[in-house]
């Protein structure tokens, strides 16, 4: 069974008519997802600003509820449209980590009253069980217990995003979703909050969802990838498929765009690149108009996820092939 | 646990920073304030035992007495009542009410401010269309309304001030609410398992809470001063009751035969309010966080640079632009950081010079130091030159330095939504940017800026240069910098950090861009950044930073196939690489060391894994390896 | 010129509607609101009941609280306010017969307050922290501290008792008795009272915004581009400061309306002002009502002035 399951997720805001009955504008974020997370994996989505990536991390945690789908944890619903979510019994099983760990941290609380809040709530703790829990959270993202007294902005980066990661596993959940949470720190910190969080899974038998727009980190961190454009998964396989042998144009695209490392396999873009509009999404494919290889089917019907090779699904009619050549 | 390091244990960042209080000290008139303001609180509350006639005790045979009387140090009313008695108990009630009046609003006003701003929606649309019909009315007179409702009296009178100040601070408090409840800590708590009530008291209200103060802070004054006019005009306390604007409204018919019974009151008016706005002025710059960090100081014009930094070109100038030992450091309170340590390195005409280095290397601030861009307060260029044709740029005069800026040495900055102007049109700056160095009427300037425009592939470029910054892609803000840039043919182009903002197909467009471009017009390329990537798709040679030190300078090919440096060994092992996969991540332990507090010997040492005694012992110097490489490493021969 | 700012002014003028129609509700209902019988207050403590029940009928007071809301509303949108009791006039020609002089002195106060204001706090934040910043920092404190009305009364006792420069009260010119030069003369003092207490605001925020827009990172590109100081601070970062500057004066407008209450009553400025005040102590409800309204409809209508000033300034406002 998988650990999380999403089914045809959607998120719109707005819309909706005035008091002049006058329909106001309304954003697609997510225009409808749907993955699969193994136990014990690390599924990383991979995409630029604006892709819905975001939107979809915060619906997996409650902090925004779907406009439409399904989320399943364990084969139990987690959320459904309309319904209201409950909040703290979802905490106990998904956490999650922030892009930015200064902003994520009050800067008015000691660590030690950021790190309580979890312990009491989520877990019921009372005051000698958190003291000790307190100082073994401290020493498993290897900072020293004397820090528990300090102010947030006291720590730097790195050390502000391990804070982060205590207080997510304060909260003993199966399931964490790391939103961008070393795109903050620089490289040489990056590793270590990187190695720290592979360590943590091993240890606590955990399950990434780690979003990124870094394809270096997650082809180096992730199991499982899957790319998202406009609001809309549109490859997904193992780190290796999708970074070997990527069957999207647009998978492609993002791979020749990493400087320095020589992909270049397709033509260079125009420089009259248009993005989609998120208020009125086209009905084909929405990566047609930057495609090199779109035809006319593409901007009359929106592709499906179809399976390229086992394990391997792409949402394209005219998928690349191994040489990363079309036939 | 694994090959993680544990972390070296921080330097805390608390020294410096004054707190509150001793930055309220600092600020001679705040506490000249707080002193008067304490005195006469003092004054106010012994008055019921002080050795004072009954204010209310009227003597008509000792009618308008004028000040210094004997037993009437300020003389009598009108009625023959003491009248330093009287301005005493006056006072009392003056501040009495002021100050509840204060409190109702701040309370009832934050309250409303809070729940607005947290829960936003209908809750905020209904209770900020109150507060804005509140604001609608002009704002005394929607206390005398309340007034002549309620009926004339002291009572009435708070009442009216206090309603009437109720929307400052429920915008206050709201404004803050709202740009809290969207930082992430508010949803770190709700995922900590913290209810709504929760969240609301104990994360959002200790952040608003100097907000309240503030606005506490400058709004008692004014009230004092509005209750004392409504008394003043017969609609506060009514008689035998009195506060200071009441014995100044009786008093103001006598101007001509007792002005002492009309100036006294309000001099005490004046001088209380004065007390209260001086305190209140330290109190907000003191809970203000960016005055802290001298922020709120403007900057000059240039960089301020002392003598030694001004000092006329000795020898022959290397390459295009040559800079020999540039210390740029801050000056923040009693601290001094030291941000550019002595880097010297030159760009040849036609190359690109990478500076690669981490958030805090100095990468910046010696691209900024060239043209005096650095803000100043709180940059100092402490030594050190910026040649250019042979001049000294930080000697050279304002106009000079003026001419050179945005005409043969032009600057990209890092995020173009906040480089450009938000409220000229594109088109508009281009001009300017023109006709501050080119001799043009505004159309030929104009017909300029449309080319320029179409030279940086901007699509339908004629309309596009009439349009303001933000109807742009993050992409096509940065291709208008770049024809900034680009507009009086510049010799050098810095760029700093110009695609950090922008997604990753994006960056490819505009790389390729400013390749292709500055290569056409044959300009050198100054390119700051952090990524390894980036330098090698861009740059000819590429210079290494840390720690504010120039750690390793050579050509890029060379420099990172076989980087001699450790630090740069190790931030090159550290970058997750695209094509393929490391099974465990190279890490660098601990942090670059504090640039207020540097190490005598190697900056590196603490984090390197080759340190010897030697490396601490004294500054090491950048050594020659090659002739075009350099290193400041004394095992640098060694690897190569 | 941008033309996407029409609609936005459009829809700020339809927005106007439903705020004046709140300060009806307000004001009528803050009035209904008072204790006692009305009728009584009008007709004093001698009158008949049956005078009273017939006046009763007569204001429409044997309705529903609604209903009168209504009538009176019908009543307000055809000119007609009501009589003032104790002038025994019609209320609206009371009203904009004194809402000329309030007027005059308020505009002019504003028109003062608002140069001196601007030109205090680029001064200040030019000079910031040079003794030039301190005097004035100082002298617009002083400004902010002051009570208006003291400092009417010091200025009549210095200029009118002492050295009899200009006239302390008595300004009729208004109804069309006197020349602009005798206008002028009663004008100056009240004016500059009213447009030093009400500078402080301006000044300081003007100062605070120049400071902050000169940190911001265009003004770093504007130097950079090579653009001289005088064009980065006159130009560039004093636009950006007229945006945050423009609402204030808008609020200012209602500083100052209500302060010429306290200037109208030290200088006998037969003003708006001065009428409220003698209305509110003789209980003349409706003239109170009437005035009340006047006013706050030409604040709203100032506040709209300078909100579509600041859509002109600032074309994000729009999108």
């Amino acid at each position: 069974m998988s650990k999380l399951e999403i089914t045809d997720l959607v998120k719109r805001y707005g819309g909706g008519k005035n008091l002049l009955r006058q329909e106001l504008p309304m954003v697609h974020a997510v225009r409808g997802v749907s993955l699969d997370v193994k136990p014990g994996e690390i599924l990383g989505i991979v995409g630029e600003s604006g892709c819905g990536k975001s939107t979809l991390a915060k619906m997996l945690v409650g902090l925004e509820s779907p406009t439409e789908g399904r989320i399943l944890m364990d084969g139990v619903e987690l959320s459904a449209p309309r319904k209201k979510i409950n909040l703290k019994k979802l905490s106990q099983q998904v956490q999650y980590i922030f892009q930015d760990p200064n902003s994520s941290l009050n800067p008015r609380k000691t660590i030690r009253e950021i790190l309580s809040a979890p312990l009491k709530y989520l877990r019921g703790m009372d005051n000698t069980e958190r003291e000790q829990r307190l100082k073994e959270l401290m020493e498993k993202v290897n900072l020293r217990s004397e820090f528990l007294d300090r102010y947030p902005h006291e720590f730097s980066g790195g050390q502000a995003q391990r804070i982060g990661v205590a207080r997510a596993l304060a909260a003993e959940p199966d399931l964490l979703i790391l939103d961008e949470p070393v795109s903050a720190l620089d490289v040489s910190v990056q590793a270590q909050v990187l190695n720290l969080l592979k360590a943590l899974r091993q240890e606590f038998s955990l399950t990434y969802l780690f979003i990124s727009h870094d394809l270096g980190v997650v082809r180096n961190f992730c199991d499982r990838v899957a790319v998202m454009y406009f609001g809309r998964i549109v490859e997904r396989g193992t780190a290796d498929d999708i970074f070997r042998r990527p069957r999207h144009p647009y998978t492609q695209r993002l791979l020749d765009s990493v400087p320095g490392a020589a992909f270049e396999r397709l033509p260079p873009e125009s420089d009259a690149v248009i993005l989609p509009d998120p208020y009125h999404p086209p009905k084909g494919c929405s990566f047609a108009p930057r495609c090199p290889f779109a035809q006319a089917r593409c901007e009359e019907e929106s592709p499906e996820l179809t399976e390229m090779n086992p394990g391997h699904d792409a949402a394209c009619y005219y998928p690349l092939d191994d040489d990363h050549r079309r036939d | 646990m694994t090959t993680t390091a544990v972390s070296t244990p921080i330097i805390p960042k608390r020294s410096g920073r004054a707190g509150p209080l001793k930055l309220l000290f600092r600020n001679q008139l705040a506490a000249f304030g707080l002193i008067m303001l304490l005195l006469i609180l003092l004054l106010v509350l012994i008055t019921p035992w002080l050795p004072l006639p009954d204010p209310d005790a009227t003597a008509l045979s000792k009618r308008l007495l004028p000040i210094f009387s004997e037993g009437h140090w300020l003389g009598t009313d009108q009625l023959g009542r003491d009248m330093l008695s009287r301005i005493l108990w006056g006072t009392r009630v003056s501040l009495a009410v002021g100050i509840t009046a204060t409190l109702v609003a701040a309370s009832i006003g934050s309250l409303i401010g809070l729940l607005a701003g947290y829960f936003g929606g209908y809750l905020d649309g209904t209770l900020m269309r109150g507060i804005d019909m509140l604001m609608a009315f002009p704002y005394i007179l929607l206390a005398l309304a309340i007034v002549a409702v309620l009926g004339p009296g002291l009572m009435n009178a708070l009442y009216a001030i206090a309603i009437v100040n109720i929307p400052f601070f429920a915008r206050n408090v709201r404004g803050v609410v709202v740009t809290l409840r969207n930082r992430e800590f508010v949803d770190a708590a709700r995922l900590s398992g913290k209810g709504d009530v929760r969240i609301l008291v104990s994360e959002i209200l200790p952040n608003v809470m100097p907000v309240i103060v503030i606005t506490m802070s400058t709004t008692v004054g004014w009230m004092i001063l509005e209750t004392a006019g409504l008394s003043f005009l017969g609609l506060g306390a009514q008689p035998p009751q009195a506060d200071l604007g009441s014995i100044l409204g009786e008093g103001r018919r006598l101007i001509i035969n007792a002005p002492h019974v009309a100036t006294i009151p309000g001099l005490v008016i004046f001088i209380l309010v004065m007390s209260i706005n001086l305190l209140g002025d330290g109190v907000r710059d003191a809970l203000d966080p960016r005055l802290k960090a001298g922020a709120l100081h403007r900057p000059a014009a240039r960089t301020k640079a002392m003598p030694e930094a001004k000092a006329a070109v000795v020898g022959q100038q290397k390459g295009l632009l040559e800079v020999r030992a540039l210390r740029t450091e801050f000056h923040v309170g009693h601290e001094i950081h030291q941000a550019v340590n002595s880097p010297s390195f030159h760009i040849e005409p036609g190359e690109c010079l990478g500076i690669i280095g981490e958030s805090g290397s100095g990468k910046s601030v010696t691209a900024m130091s060239l043209l005096g861009l650095v803000a100043s307060p709180p940059g100092v260029i402490m030594a050190g030159q910026v040649i250019y044709k042979n001049e000294n740029l930080a000697g050279v005069s304002d106009e000079r330095l003026r001419q050179l800026r945005g005409g043969e040495l032009a600057y990209i900055f890092q995020d173009p939504l906040s480089t450009l102007h938000p409220l000229f049109t594109v088109g508009d700056q281009l001009v300017e940017a023109m006709r501050a160095h080119q001799r043009l009427s505004y159309r030929d300037a104009w017909q300029k800026a449309v080319q320029l425009l179409e030279q940086v592939r901007i699509p339908n470029a004629k309309e596009r240069a009439k349009v303001y910054p933000h109807q742009l892609s993050g992409g096509m803000r940065q291709r208008v910098s770049i024809a900034m840039a680009l507009a009086n043919e510049p010799q050098l182009i810095i760029a700093d950090e110009p695609t950090t903002a922008l997604d990753v197909t994006v960056q490819a467009q505009i790389l390729r861009l400013l390749n292709q471009l500055r290569r056409e017009q044959n300009a050198s390329l100054m390119f700051i950044t952090h990524d390894f990537g980036v330098v090698a798709e861009m740059c000819d040679r590429v210079a290494v930073m840390y720690a504010g030190e120039l750690v390793e300078i050579g050509p890029v090919k060379e420099l990172l196939e076989n980087p001699a440096h450790p630090y740069t060994r190790r931030l090159i092992a550290c970058v997750p690489d695209v094509t393929k996969v490391q099974p465990q991540l190279t890490e660098i332990p601990g942090l670059p060391p504090q640039v207020n507090n540097l190490p005598v010997g190697c900056k590196f040492a603490d984090r390197c894994d080759q340190v010897t005694d030697r490396c601490r012992q004294a500054p090491v110097e950048l050594e020659a390896l090659t002739d075009e490489r350099q290193a400041r490493c004394i095992f640098a021969r060694e690897v190569l | 010129m941008n033309s996407s700012i029409w609609p936005y002014i459009g829809k700020r003028l339809l927005l106007m509607f439903p705020v004046l129609l709140g300060l009806t509700v307000i004001v009528f209902f803050i009035m209904a609101l008072i204790p006692g019988d009305p009728a009584l207050a009008i007709l004093g403590a001698f009158a008949t009941p049956e005078n009273v029940a017939q006046l009763n009928t007569q204001l429409g007071l044997d309705k529903t609280i609604v209903e009168q809301y209504f009538t009176w509303l019908g009543n307000v949108l055809q000119g007609d306010f009501g009589r003032s009791y104790r002038q025994n006039r019609a209320v609206l020609d009371i009203v904009t017969e004194r809402f000329n002089a309030t007027l005059i002195l308020a505009g002019t106060a504003l028109v003062l307050c608002s140069i001196f204001g601007i030109l205090v706090g680029i001064i200040s934040a030019i000079r910031q922290y040079g003794w030039t910043d301190k005097i004035l920092t100082f002298v617009v404190l002083i400004g902010i501290s002051t009570p208006a009305f003291w400092l009417g009364l010091l200025l009549i006792m210095l200029f009118a008792v002492q050295l009899r420069w200009l006239p302390a009260s008595g300004m009729y010119a208004v109804y069309g008795g006197g020349d602009l030069l005798d206008l002028i003369r009663h004008l100056i003092l009240p004016a500059s009272t009213l447009a030093f207490i009400a500078t402080g605001v301006i000044a300081r925020l003007t100062r605070a915004s120049m400071l902050e827009v000169l940190r911001q990172d265009y003004i770093r590109t504007a130097r950079a581009k090579g653009l001289s100081e005088h064009r980065v601070v006159y130009r560039h970062a004093f636009k950006a400061a007229l945006v945050s500057i423009v609402p204030v004066i808008g609020i200012q407008a209602g500083f100052v309306l209500g302060g010429a209450v306290y200037i109208e009553t030290v200088f006998q400025w037969p003003g708006i002002g001065s009428m409220l005040v003698n209305a509110i102590s003789t209980r003349d409800l409706l003239l109170v009502q009437g005035g009340v309204l006047f006013v706050a409809a030409a604040y709203v209508v100032f506040n709209l002035i300078a909100d579509v000033v600041q859509v002109l300034l600032d074309p994000r406002v729009t999108s």
